[in-house]
Parts: C-alpha cells; sequence; structure tokens
C-alpha cells in the first residue's frame, strides 16, 4: 500500500467505505497488474547513453559554431542582390527599365496585393485552429 | 553530470521506467525506443541534482512528454491488437489469458488515466509528485485519479 491510498481513504470520508474498498481493489490490481510486466532481459547500457548524449552534445556545438558564419552568408548574398538591383534601376539599361515599369505596376495593386495576403494568412490560421480543435474533442 | 552518478540512475530506474513506457504506450516495442529518447533527453536536459529522488520523477515527466508525442504519431498501434489476434487462438494457457485480459482492461483507459493509475499505484507518488511529472494542479489530480480508478473499477466489474 502506499501514500495515495492513505489519502484517498482521509478525504473521502462521507462515502467511505465503498470508495476505500475500491481503492483497495484497484490498489491489489494495479500491483498484480505491474507485477505481470515482462521486463526485458537486456537494456542499453548507460555507458551507450552517455555516449550517444556526447556525441550529439559535440554535433549541436559544431552546428552552434558554425551558425553566425550561415547568417553573414544569407546577409551579405541579400545585400549584394538589393545592391545589383538598386544598380539596375539607377541604370539605363532595358532591365532596368522593365524592372521600373514592373515595380510601378505592382505599386497601382499593391492594397490588392496587402489584403489577399493578409486573408491568406487567416484562413490558414483558422483551418489550423480548426484542426486543433478536433483532434482535442477526438482525444 | 558525473558518470558514476548516471550509471546509479540508470541502474535504479531502468527497469521501473521501461515498465511505465510499455505500459502507458500500451506499446511494449516502442518502450525501448522511448526509453532511450528519455535518458537522451535527461542527460541533455539541464537538470543538475545528483540526487536519484530528484531524478526519478524528472525522468518521468520526460518520459510521460516522450510517450504522449510519439503516441499522438502511433494513434495506438499497440499491443492490443496483437492481444486481441492473440485471444482468439484456443490454446492460451488461463494465467496467460489472465494478463491479456488485464492488459486489455488497462489499455481502454486513455493514456493521462493510464499514467495517473501507475505513478499513484504501483510507484506510490504522492499527489503533489504525480501533478509535477503529468504537468497538472495537485487539486486536479486528486479528481482524476478518482475518476480513473472509478473508470478501471467499472471495466473490471464488466469483463468479470
Amino acid at each position: 500500500m502506499n501514500g495515495n491510498l492513505q489519502n484517498s481513504s482521509n478525504q473521502i470520508q462521507p462515502d467511505g467505505d465503498r470508495e476505500l474498498q475500491e481503492t483497495q481493489m484497484i490498489d491489489a490490481w494495479m500491483q498484480k497488474f505491474a507485477g505481470q510486466t515482462a521486463l526485458p532481459q537486456n537494456l542499453s547500457a548507460p555507458g551507450f547513453f552517455l555516449f550517444k548524449a556526447r556525441l550529439i552534445e559535440k554535433q549541436s556545438a559544431a552546428a552552434r559554431a558554425v551558425q553566425p558564419i550561415v547568417r553573414m552568408r544569407i546577409a551579405s548574398a541579400v545585400i549584394f542582390a538589393l545592391a545589383i538591383g538598386w544598380l539596375l534601376l539607377k541604370s539605363q539599361t532595358p532591365i532596368g527599365s522593365l524592372m521600373k515599369e514592373t515595380f510601378s505596376s505592382l505599386l497601382s495593386v499593391a492594397p490588392l496585393i496587402v489584403l489577399s495576403v493578409m486573408s491568406a494568412v487567416l484562413i490558414c490560421f483558422a483551418f489550423a485552429y480548426f484542426l486543433r480543435e478536433t483532434k482535442e474533442l477526438k482525444k | 553530470m558525473e558518470d558514476s552518478i548516471f550509471e546509479e540512475i540508470h541502474r535504479e530506474t531502468a527497469r521501473p521506467l521501461w515498465a511505465y513506457i510499455s505500459r502507458i504506450s500500451g506499446n511494449a516495442t516502442a518502450a525501448d525506443d522511448i526509453l532511450q529518447e528519455t535518458y537522451l533527453r535527461f542527460l541533455r536536459s539541464p537538470f543538475k541534482g545528483n540526487d536519484l529522488k530528484e531524478a526519478k520523477p524528472y525522468l518521468y515527466k520526460i518520459a510521460t512528454n516522450v510517450v504522449y508525442k510519439r503516441f499522438h504519431r502511433m494513434k495506438r498501434q499497440n499491443e492490443s491488437e496483437d492481444i486481441l489476434s492473440m485471444e482468439n487462438q484456443a490454446s492460451v494457457p488461463d494465467d496467460f489469458k489472465e494478463k491479456i485480459e488485464m492488459t486489455q482492461i488497462f489499455s481502454q483507459l486513455k493514456e493521462q488515466e493510464r499514467a495517473l493509475l501507475w505513478l499513484a499505484h504501483v510507484e506510490g507518488y504522492e499527489h503533489r509528485e504525480i501533478a509535477e511529472i503529468l504537468k497538472l494542479n495537485s487539486l486536479s489530480v486528486r479528481v482524476l485519479l478518482f475518476r480513473a480508478r472509478r473508470k478501471l473499477a467499472h471495466l473490471i466489474k464488466d469483463k468479470s
């Protein structure tokens, strides 16, 4: 018997006997059930977990060390692309004029684009929320 | 964490933890994997305690989280299906039939109810500790445990 059994017997005083009997019956049943659990002969040794944990730690440390370099590469690529775009816009080449035209036509429909993006995001959120609620109900 | 401390924790907890995982997930074959993931998460966690008393509930907490996450992926691909097919075989010994029946009854409970009953009646944890492991309010544990006991009692009566 354990502490919970005593707790339960103390707290359920009004309809005491029946509750206590039920708790005792469940306790006995659970003990028997636990005793029937067929434990495996061989479980992984602690050394295996220590080795694997250290290996994972090394890998994540290496990934963490590389992260700033990756971020800097992405940032420099973005800056480079923006600089090229700005130069093309300022230049008198056919590509520059084509870009100017595209931008001006996009600006005229900018509110519509913003509205569509916002609606799409809202729909996605609503759908995700609906899916989560359905899952919770199923549980 | 020092190797010797972890080895001691592992020695004391591996088998009961495996039994807990196997019973609440209802899947003995997945229990090995879940146990491995539990210990790896434990080793990589910020847990700094050197005491087995502190480590054990923490391990149960991690194991419960892993089981819950996997449970939704597995969608009850559990041993009860195998057991149902095994029960149809006529030449099953009586004591084995009883084991199957008990497993079937237990598998009809929700995973949280299984965890509550196991932690309270097999591991002997207090309500406060169960609340900590299962991330519940300790008052809720009292009510949920009461309901789980009642449900299990009904299932046992129905079966008998």
